[in-house]
């Protein structure tokens, strides 16, 4: 369990490093979707990884929680070798890194308030209903959507869905946030909606978090630094300025839109 | 990486069907009945007709069964050569004289190889040939013994009652007529008897006074007198008609010997079906009687159309016709 | 399709299985969850059984009674069709309505859910989906299959003396009686062991079919139809296998 020592990048003073991918490969069959992507995150930052449709962005945090498997490089998140886990330690990393899916992947057989208790019940255990109710509400209202509770998934709009999706995450108190494409297919005042939420989290929660986009105004509102991710390769780290300032040939598209 | 898991995936597959495989064969040849682990050997026999028999059918010896039908293959017009693969334990029990004949077992008649085992000293050996015994002789033996058994049975019960009134002192074919009860062919056999008899009777009455007659010399034709070729024709007919008298005769003694035999022993029936020698001669005995009341009648017809002797037919008809107008 | 991509296939359906005997055999258990599915999976195919397995003891007396009068053994119906029902007719009937029915929503649903990435959501939240979704319905439908088989040899029994009892007035315990003093402890077992394979393979296909499925909605249409044709092939495989095996101890 020597996973379980926290990171040696911990330097005094300098913000605690939680996630560290070096060199990060991933192919599917002949075709290369990662080349030797790199990249840190701190305590407590919103890292944007910017990029366009089939540029990789998915597969990047599904390779960090274990759901694909890489096939060269290291990452390390929150002190543990994610290539090199046992379900178990597997298990235990996840409880500390929520995954916010593209289609916010709701559970539509259960209500929402079953959606949110069954990451407690099947993980932490919990079964005291009590409990599970002063979280589920507690994390419900972070969301603002306290009165959802026993409606289906397939009565609520997409917006809505995209927040329980993140409630239910943000319900197990995770150090670290993922976020799949969180804007897509909403409208733009949903999308700004959204992006207030995540930010709010960032401040509430205190996560470090990465959002995966290619909606360049998500990626101006919630940004503290970003990626570039261009044909499977990681280059251009810097504030949301910094790129724009760059006039980068693969960027410019993304900024004049 | 990538390419590892990959080799290693298609060497899991490949074991993994394998596995399968291996798997469903043994379970196929354990389900024959163990003949993968039990040695086994063939021997064949060449049969003229096998009736249906085919591969896979089972081989009994003395009512168990030892191995399996092989092969059925025909070699010549005729000749059909029929592979046995028995278990390798029971060689001992069948012997260089052995002989096969193909039967059939049970209600639906599944064909089976029976094997006679023979009682020479020396054992079979593999890919032997053991004599056959044709399947059309055996099955019509079967056959016939069965019918004659049936046939035989219900005889045996009529007669027995016939015997019995026989006992009393009365007549025996009246007796036969008027009993409903009798099997259709032993009654057919006997009205047909009747009808010989009383017909040679006519018959030679009739004769008796055309010879009269024509004797006397008040004949309607003379040259009848003269013409010895046609006096021969109507000798011989004389002749022919008490030799079947003769027949009947004897039919009827036959009979009567049977039912005294039937009598005699007390179990009537186990012994016209074990006695398979008593039921020939109660077979031949009514084809006898059958085939000499036909015999007769033909005569009979014949006489009655031979144009010489119509004349004399037509008359005797007018003068019944006379006779019954007279009265 | 290629050789190396079908071992591969198989491969993984082999890793499949491996990994449900373990994520079964090692706790924690989901007993809730199972009783859950063992519910909705009756429930869901009980109508259908009900239906199809009076109407084949129906109609398995009414064929089977001319011949068998014609050898004046029309007394032996009961005999017949019990042996018939509860040794083939009754399992065989059962394990089809299954893999439609059951096979068919498993492959829908996992597939679905697969396409839908509720499966990696509950994976990244550390709820073992796998327990969850698949071993619980491998688990209730190797449960559910034998009782289901009980029931529908039990409806087309009832079938079969309704129409029995069309032919000849016949009293419900002569009918029992007959059909009782047939039917051996090994067949009954007979059926309910093979029954119970029918479920295992059932669910371990289709919650394969369903929990592989391709992206997108023809995924999940292709997952439900891969689930219901290879889970009815397999019923009749292991119709055939188990008759093997069975054969030794008769």
């Amino acid at each position: 369990m020597n996973n379980l020592a926290p990171s040696s990048e911990v330097l005094a003073g300098a913000p605690t490093k939680v996630v560290e991918i070096i060199d990060l490969e991933k192919r599917f069959g002949d075709r290369v979707i990662l080349n030797r992507v790199s990249l840190d995150l701190y305590e407590k930052e919103n890292l944007v990884v910017l990029g366009r449709s089939g540029s990789g962005k998915s597969v990047l945090i599904k390779c960090m929680v274990g759901l694909l498997k890489a096939d060269g490089g290291s990452i390390n998140v929150l002190g543990y070798q994610v290539p090199l886990l046992s379900v178990h330690e597997l298990n235990e990393l996840r409880l500390q890194v929520g995954f916010s899916f593209q289609g916010s992947a709701l559970y539509d057989s259960m209500t929402i308030r079953q959606n949110l208790e069954f990451p407690l019940k099947r993980n932490l255990r919990i079964f005291d209903q009590e409990v599970l109710n002063e979280k589920v509400m507690q994390a419900l209202k972070d969301v603002g959507l306290e009165n959802t509770v026993d409606m289906n998934p397939d009565e609520l709009s997409g917006g809505m869905k995209k927040r329980i999706g993140i409630a239910r995450t943000l319900i197990l108190k995770p150090k670290i946030m993922l976020y799949d494409e969180p804007t897509s297919g909403l409208d733009p005042v949903t999308a700004s909606e959204i992006n207030e939420l995540i930010l709010q989290v960032r401040d509430t929660y205190h996560t470090a978090s990465i959002i995966i986009t290619h909606d360049i105004s998500c990626a101006r509102q919630v940004s503290d630094r970003m990626v570039a991710l261009i044909r499977g390769e990681s280059k251009l780290q810097g504030t949301f300025d910094e790129l724009r300032g760059r006039n980068d040939e693969d960027l410019k598209h993304f900024f004049n839109y | 990486m990538e390419n590892n898991t990959r080799n290693q995936d298609i060497k899991l597959g490949a074991f993994t069907l394998i596995g399968i495989l291996l798997f469903l064969i043994a379970l196929f040849y354990l389900g024959r009945e163990g003949n993968l682990f039990n040695k086994t050997f063939t021997v064949s026999a060449v049969f003229k007709n096998v009736e249906g028999l085919k591969e896979g059918d089972n081989v009994w010896l003395s009512g168990v069964k030892i191995g399996t039908v092989k092969k059925v293959q025909i070699v010549a017009e005729g000749q059909v050569i029929v592979n046995l693969s028995l278990k390798d334990k029971q060689n001992q029990f069948i012997k260089k004289n052995a002989n096969a004949y193909v039967g059939s077992d049970g209600l639906v008649g599944n064909k089976i190889v029976v094997i006679r085992p023979g009682n020479v000293r020396a054992i079979i050996q593999e890919n032997d040939t053991i004599n056959a015994v044709s399947p059309t002789d055996t099955q019509e033996l079967f056959n016939i013994a069965k019918e004659v058994g049936t046939n035989t049975r219900s005889i045996t019960d009529d007669l027995k009652l016939i015997s019995a009134r026989l006992n009393k002192g009365e007549g025996i074919v009246g007796e036969l007529l008027r009993d409903g009860p009798i099997s259709k062919d032993l009654r057919q056999t006997i009205a047909s008897l009747k009808l010989a008899t009383e017909n040679t009777a006519r018959v030679t009455e009739d004769a008796h006074t055309l010879l009269t007659k024509i004797n006397k010399g008040n004949g309607l034709i003379p040259k009848l007198m003269t013409d010895t070729a046609y006096v021969k024709t109507v000798e011989q007919t004389l002749d022919n008609v008490s030799k079947l008298s003769m027949n009947t005769r004897k039919m009827s003694d036959d009979l009567q010997a049977m039912v005294a035999k039937m009598n005699s022993s007390e179990n009537a029936v186990g012994l016209l079906l074990t006695d398979s020698a008593f039921a020939h001669q109660l077979k031949s005995t009514l084809t006898h009687a059958k085939s000499a009341s036909i015999k007769l009648d033909d005569n009979m017809e014949a006489l009655q159309h031979n144009f010489l002797l119509r004349g004399f037919f037509r008359k005797k008809k007018k003068e019944e016709a006379k006779k019954a107008k007279g009265k | 399709m290629t050789i190396p991509k079908t071992l591969i296939g198989i491969a993984d359906v082999y890793k499949f299985i491996v990994r449900f005997f373990r994520s079964a055999l090692v706790p924690p258990y989901e007993w809730r969850e199972i009783g859950n599915q063992c519910y909705a999976q009756g429930n869901q195919s009980l109508f259908l059984i009900t239906f199809t397995s009076f109407l084949a003891g129906v109609v398995f007396t009414k064929q089977s009674q001319p011949s068998l009068a014609s050898f004046g053994a029309e007394s032996w119906l009961p005999s017949l069709v019990s042996q018939a029902v509860v040794r083939s007719l009754g399992p065989l009937i059962t394990g089809l309505i299954c893999a439609g029915k059951l096979g068919s929503n498993m492959g829908a649903e996992l597939g679905s859910m697969q396409v839908t990435e509720q499966i990696d959501a509950m994976e990244v939240s550390g709820t073992r989906p796998f327990s969850y979704l698949v071993v619980t319905r491998i688990v209730s439908a190797t449960l559910m299959l034998p009782i289901l088989v009980i029931y529908a040899d039990c409806v087309a029994l009832l079938g079969s003396f309704v129409m029995v009892n069309a032919f000849n007035d016949s009293s419900f315990l002569l009918f029992f009686n007959e059909v009782a003093e047939r039917i051996t402890y090994l067949d009954v077992f007979g059926s309910l062991i093979k029954s119970a394979f029918f479920g295992l393979a059932i669910g371990t296909i289709s919650t394969y079919a369903g929990y592989h499925s391709d992206k997108g909605t023809t995924g999940v249409g292709k997952a439900a139809n891969t689930a219901v044709v290879i889970s009815m092939i397999s019923v009749f495989i292991i119709d055939l296998l188990t008759l093997q095996v069975l054969n030794f101890f008769r």
